[in-house]
Order: structure tokens, then sequence, then C-alpha cells
């Protein structure tokens, strides 16, 4: 599917460039003079100095017999930065806008004009060709101010205009939708990389569009400058967005400073590079290659969906590299690929989020469920109210005592379970609670120091509880089996190198005391959900005590 | 009477002892918490009665369980799990009490283990025999017969092997299922192992096992076999 797609665009790449037999004319020697009556020189068109006065062109054209077929007419094309008026043999062909000899008298004329010539006067054989043109309304000093005087078959010179235009309206669409379908994305998801996708090819639309505006639409000469320094800042803007995107996506140390470099680079060089197309291409080749080779990297480092995109940019830089000249008229080709690459990279990458996101969402209830599960969990609850039972016949003061101790550790655990980050404080009033319960099930004073904490750190619930749980199902006992009267249990936290470590220590006679199995894989999973893989847990015997120890974010979680 | 307590809640093996003790009088009443304690108790003391917690510092005590019960002692196990019952009773407890239990309930369980009433309707699966260290496990489809030997019974099994378990026969014809029907002073017969019924001179009866042996049918069980033989009558 996906080759047959690149196929088909390739095909539109081809199919320009396979031109028919030319059937034209070009003419590109003149004798030029600056009045009417004023003295002439010999000139080539693309060599006229770049002044702006009023100037006279002469040439006679030598119109060869094959250039005429029966039946269809012969036409003149002229492309320059000037109004103008075309004679033929002495008779006025045709004016865009008006010339004059200064610049209140000018009405600038369009960039591009086609002009039939009359039957009449067009019979194979020398004719005259006058041009009279001003130019006052350039804004700017053009390197070459007079492009083309062609002519040929009338048909050819308007039709041959028209096929590069509905191409390019064609790619230009292609753009606009891309660039709409991803805003409607982020519509829907609010998500940074549909937003930055639309803009991408909102940008793009918006450079293909200033490239063939020429073509589709046509302009009049002085709106040609706004147009070369739109085109110039929109391929700024392509190229930095292609690096920002690319960044966001495959993440990796140093992509602010890539995103950084590239910008200030593309923004700094056209200044040095003469020629409007040139200062584009200087972007485009900057900006292209610093995305592949971003790619190359994520490329290398695995990440999903770079493939993809490295292939895209691949191909519209390599569109490029052929023959950088004639990119910006590739330019749809190359956009077109890339964005289809893009766009179906996007569609991965948001499979692959939502897939993320609902495995986090089960995660979740998994872990809510198996926190509500301890209240219910028959060793818990059963020994508890048999040690109840017996408080109760005993001494009713500490039943009394006890039940106040479960009802607040079960509600702590209900309430606690739904978040994946609690106050600390809160986490050490729900140990504090089991700890208050066991003992009066246990007979054992349990002691709970705590060093270092501020009680509004976030940490995920019931870990430590975890911990504590086990300190207590697993140090009860001395090494001759014997229940002990009391039991220290510690717990240090302090900031390293913006890491808050938390360290865990209670008796382990046996030298085996931690939580293992559902237990640890407990712990393990309600830190993954708070900090992705930003933590470390470790655990084990230290000098007849069992030390866990957590490494965690020193901020709150994702 | 001697009756250990494994527990290592300390409230709830409070509990259970001043309970035991209310019903047992004179008892001789030992508390341990610990799997090592626990083992020592059962391989080194003469006990009547054990009072079995499963899970101790978060580990299960099925091993000591199989221990406990190859011993000439009856076990009853106190747990908070009461989906293990099933299991328990399969390895050949008396009686499973789940937490938290009321006092008839304990007293029920007491007279069991203590042989006083008819044990409930689960009953052993299994047998655990120790043979020396050891302890091997016997299904009891296997059995054809027990036979008493002195305070300790023999297991006669259909392969013609011949186990012996510490238990006195009365205590193990308490925790053995339907199948099995005491049919003398010494003896317990598997009854889809009998073959037929045969008179003797004087009355005597006895019953040929499938195996071909011989098992005498004692006065008082007469009754009982013939209704079980489907010979009732009158």
């Amino acid at each position: 599917m996906r080759v047959l797609l690149l196929a088909t665009l390739l095909g539109l790449t081809v199919a320009p460039a396979a031109e028919a037999e030319p059937r034209w004319v070009s003419v590109e020697r003149f004798e030029m003079r600056s009045s009417e009556a004023g003295a002439s020189r010999p000139v080539t068109l693309w060599e006229i100095p770049a002044g702006s006065g009023e100037i006279w062109l002469t040439a006679t054209v030598e119109i060869p017999p094959e250039l005429r077929r029966p039946g269809q007419p012969l036409g003149l094309y002229f492309a320059a930065l000037a109004s103008h008026e075309v004679w033929w043999d002495g008779k006025l062909l045709g004016r865009g806008g008006v010339v004059g000899g200064r610049a209140e008298d000018e009405v600038p004329g369009p960039v591009e004009a086609h002009y039939q010539i009359p039957d009449a006067v067009a019979a194979p054989g020398p004719h005259r060709l006058e041009i009279r043109a001003s130019s006052f309304h350039r804004g700017f000093l053009p390197s070459v101010g007079y492009w083309a005087v062609v002519i040929g078959d009338y048909e050819d010179i308007v039709t041959g205009r028209r096929r590069e235009a509905w191409i390019s309206a064609m790619a230009l669409s292609g753009l606009a939708l891309t660039a709409g379908f991803a805003f409607a994305l982020f519509g829907a998801l609010r998500d940074r990389a549909s937003l930055l996708l639309g803009l991408l090819a909102a940008t793009a639309a918006a450079l293909l569009g200033a490239e063939v505006w020429r073509p589709l639409v046509g302009y009049t000469y002085d709106h040609h400058f706004p147009r070369l320094l739109a085109i110039v800042i929109l391929a700024w803007l392509l190229g930095v967005q292609l690096v920002g995107w690319v960044v966001l996506r495959f993440r990796r140390p140093g992509g602010r400073w890539w995103l950084a470099g590239v910008a200030g680079v593309t923004a700094l060089a056209p200044w040095f590079v003469a020629g409007w197309d040139g200062k584009a291409l200087v972007i485009y080749a900057v900006s292209f290659g610093a995305t592949l080779l971003w790619l190359v990297g994520a490329l290398t480092r695995r990440q999903a969906g770079s493939t993809l995109a490295l292939v895209g940019v691949a191909i519209a830089f390599g569109i490029f590299l052929i023959e950088p000249s004639r990119f910006p008229d590739r330019l749809f080709v190359a956009l077109n690929l890339l964005f289809l690459c893009l766009l179906v990279a996007h569609a991965r990458e948001m499979r692959r989020v939502r897939q993320a996101k609902l495995a986090a969402e089960h995660e979740a209830t998994r872990l809510e469920l198996e926190m509500v599960r301890r209240q219910i969990q028959p060793h818990f609850l059963m020994n508890s109210l048999t040690a109840l039972a017996e408080w109760v016949e005993s001494d009713p003061a500490t039943a009394v005592r006890m039940i106040e101790a479960m009802g607040e550790e079960l509600r702590l655990l209900g309430e606690l379970s739904q978040h994946s980050l609690i106050p600390a404080a809160e986490e050490l009033k729900l140990c504090r609670s089991h700890l208050e319960t066991m003992g009066l099930r246990k007979d054992v004073r349990y002691e709970l120091t705590v060093e270092g904490l501020q009680g509004d750190e976030p940490i995920p619930p019931a870990v430590l509880h975890t911990l504590v749980e086990n300190a207590v199902t697993h140090g009860s006992t001395d090494l001759a089996g014997a229940a002990v009267p009391r039991m220290h249990l510690t717990l240090r936290a302090t900031l390293e190198a913006g890491r808050r470590r938390l360290v865990f220590e209670s008796p382990a006679p046996s030298g085996e005391a931690g939580p293992i199995g559902t237990g640890s894989r407990y712990i393990e999973a309600r830190l993954r959900q708070a900090w992705g893989e930003d933590w470390s847990f470790r655990q084990g015997p230290v000098a007849g005590r069992w030390r866990a120890e957590l490494s965690l974010p020193a901020g709150a979680g994702r | 009477m001697r009756i250990a307590i494994v527990e290592d809640e300390a409230v709830v093996a409070r509990r259970l002892e001043r309970m035991v003790r209310e019903m047992v009088t004179g008892a001789k009443i030992e508390v341990c918490a610990s799997w090592e304690a626990a083992r020592n108790l059962v391989r080194g003391s003469e006990l009547d009665v054990l009072l079995l917690d499963l899970r101790l510092g978060g580990q299960d005590g099925f091993r000591l369980l199989e221990e406990a019960t190859a011993a000439s002692f009856q076990t009853v196990v106190v747990s908070a799990h009461r989906e293990q019952a099933l299991r328990a009773f399969e390895y050949g407890v008396v009686d499973f009490v789940a937490k938290p239990w009321s006092a008839e309930r304990l007293r029920i369980a007491l007279d069991r283990a203590l042989g006083r009433v008819a044990v409930g309707a689960e009953r052993a699966r299994r047998l655990a025999v120790r043979k020396g260290k050891q302890i091997q496990s016997v299904a009891v489809d296997r059995l054809v017969f027990l036979r008493a030997a002195d305070d300790y019974s023999e297991l006669h099994l259909e392969d013609g092997s011949v186990h012996l378990h510490e238990k006195a026969l009365g205590a193990l014809a308490a925790i053995l299922p339907a199948e099995f029907e005491r049919v003398h002073r010494s003896y317990v017969v598997h009854f889809d192992r009998v073959r037929c019924l045969v008179g003797g001179p004087g009355g005597k009866l006895r019953l040929v096992l499938v195996n071909g042996q011989e098992v005498p049918v004692g006065r008082l069980y007469r009754s009982a076999v013939r209704s079980r033989m489907g010979l009732d009558l009158g």
C-alpha cells in the first residue's frame, strides 16, 4: 500500500519533466535605448541594467515556417519586473500596467503576460518587435529584471503555464488537507505533536502557495519582492518547525540546542548568500540536513517510528540534492512525499500513545484494586477480628483503640488507592495506623522513627505501607522463634544531587525479611506509574537488618 | 492431656489458649510462634492435640502439616484462610476451624480431636507416613485394610506393601472417608475391596478381600457389616 502511494507520487515528479518538443523562439538580443529618440546599444535580455527608468527594447524576430501551424495562432510571452507595452510590426500588441517616465506616472504591470499575435502579421519571416518598459516599483535591486521574451504557439504558451499551475494546486490542497486534519486531531486530543504537525503542514502549504502564486494567480511586479521575502521566511519557518517536530517526536538530550542551532544558522546564513533562490536553498540544506542527522540518531536508538520519518525526510532531501537550483519547482513533490510519511508516522505514534494510555489506565485500576483488596485480605481481616474478639472480652478499652486504628487504616487504604501520588504525611498516617493495629494483634511495641521528611513530599500510595507490612510479618519473631516484645523501624529521607533517597530499615533476624513477589511487584508498579523508569528500588540484608532503598525524582510524577 | 498451639499472632494465641483451658480441664498447653519451634514440638514430644495456624511469618505450613498428620496425635487447623480447608482435610486433619471462631465451634473441634464425637463429612484423601526422617504420602484409595499394632496402625496396600502409621487405629478411622468401615477391634477395611462375607464354625464371620486375604469380623461390628453388605434382613 505504502509502496504504491510512493510510486504514484514519484510518477508525478517525472511526468512534468517529459515535456513535448518545444515550438517556440526565445528572443534574447535587443537594441536598447533610454528614451524614444535616444542612441541605442546592443544588450542581452538578462543583462539589462537594473536602473528603473523608462527604456525601449527593439529586436528583429525571424519567425521560422515550422512555428506556424495551420489554424493555430501565434503568441508572445513576456516575463519581467516591469510595466510594459509590446509593439509588433509597429502596432501595439498589448500592455501590462502603464509605462511612465516617473514613478507617479507608472502603474505596475503583471510579472507575466501573454499576447496573441494577429494572423495577419504572423507570417513566417522577419518581424519588428518593440518593447517599451519602466520599473519604478520594484522595491529592491534584482540581479535580473527581465526574464523572458518568447514567441511561439499561443496554445502552448498558455497551457504550459496552466499545467504547472494545476499540479501545484493539487499539491497545495493536499498539504492544506493535511494541516486541517492535524488541527482537527489537535482539537480532539489537545496534544502537542498534532498541533506541531498541523503548523508544519500549514507552513508548507503557505510556502507552496507563495511559490505557485505566479503561475496560479499572477500578480503585478511590485508584489514580487514581498513574495520573495515571504518565501524565504516561510522556508525558514518550515525548516525550523521540521527540526522542532523531530526533536519533540524523537526525544533525546540536546534537542533544544539542536533546534536553537538550526534556527540560528538558518536565520543568519541567508544574509551572506546572494540571490533569493540561494537564500532559500541554504535554509533547505541546513534544516533538512539537521533533521536527517537527528533522525539517523533516532534510528540508531531504535526509537519507534523513526524509520518512516527518516524515509520521508531522506526522499525530500534527496530531491533537493539531485538539483538544488530546481528544488523550488519540485517543492510540491518533496513536501507531499514528506508529509505522507509524517502523517503515517504520526498515526502510528497516536496508536502507540493510545495503547500506552489504555495500558496505564488498566495498570492504575489494577493497583487500586490490589490496594483496596488488602482491606479484605483474609489473613489481615480474620486475624484482626479474632484479636478484636479477645480484646472485647478481656479489655474493652483496648478493643475500642483497635477498632479505631483498624477503621483509620481501612479508610486510608480506600481513599488513597485512587491516586498515583499522595503526600508523604498521609502515607505515614497509613503506616502508623497499621502498626497500631498490628501491635494490638501481636502484642508487640512497634516504633517507627522518621527523619528528614517534611510531609508534603509526593509518594505513591501504600509503598511504605507495603514495606512496613512486610517488616511486621517477617520480623516479629527472633531467631529462636520467640515473639519479640518490641520492634524498631526507621525511615530516613535525604536529598542528594536533586534526587530523594528514602531508606527504610527493619529487624531481620533470619536475614530474609523483604517484600518478595507480590509486595515487590506492587512497589515497582506504583513507582513506574508515578515516574516511568526514573526511580530505583533495592533491598537486602545489612548487618542483621533489612534495608529497602528508594531513589526518586525530587519533583512530582508525570 | 497435652495440647500445643502454633500461632504467631500473640493475642489470637492468647484467646485460643484461654478457651482451650476452659474446655479441656487439666490440659497442659504449649504455645509457639515459629515454624522452627513448632517442628521441634511435633517431633520431640508426646502430644494429644495440635492446634495449628497454617500461616506463620508470611510462610505457609503445609510441610509441617504433613509431618504433624503422620504423627500419633490429631491435628486441628485454625486459620484465617478458609479456602485452604479442603486441602487441609485431604492431608488428614481432624477438623478445620476458621478465624474468627465461636466457642461452640472450637468445642466441636476439640471433641473431634479427642475422639469424643464423630468427625465431619470432610475426610482425608491421603495419609502421611513417617519413614525414618522422611514423610511419605499414601493415597487412601490404595489401602485395602488397616490393622492395629499396639498404639500404631499397619496400612495394608493393594500392592501388598505394609506401612506403619504412628496414629492408633481409632484415630485413623476417625479421619478416613466413608468407604472405610471398622469391622473388628483391630481391623478397618476399605469396603470397595471386599469380595465376600463367609461364615465359619461357631458363627464366626470373615471378610474375603480382593487380594485373597481374610479379615475377621468382630462380634460388635456384625450388624454394621451385614447392613453394609446389603444383608440386613433382620
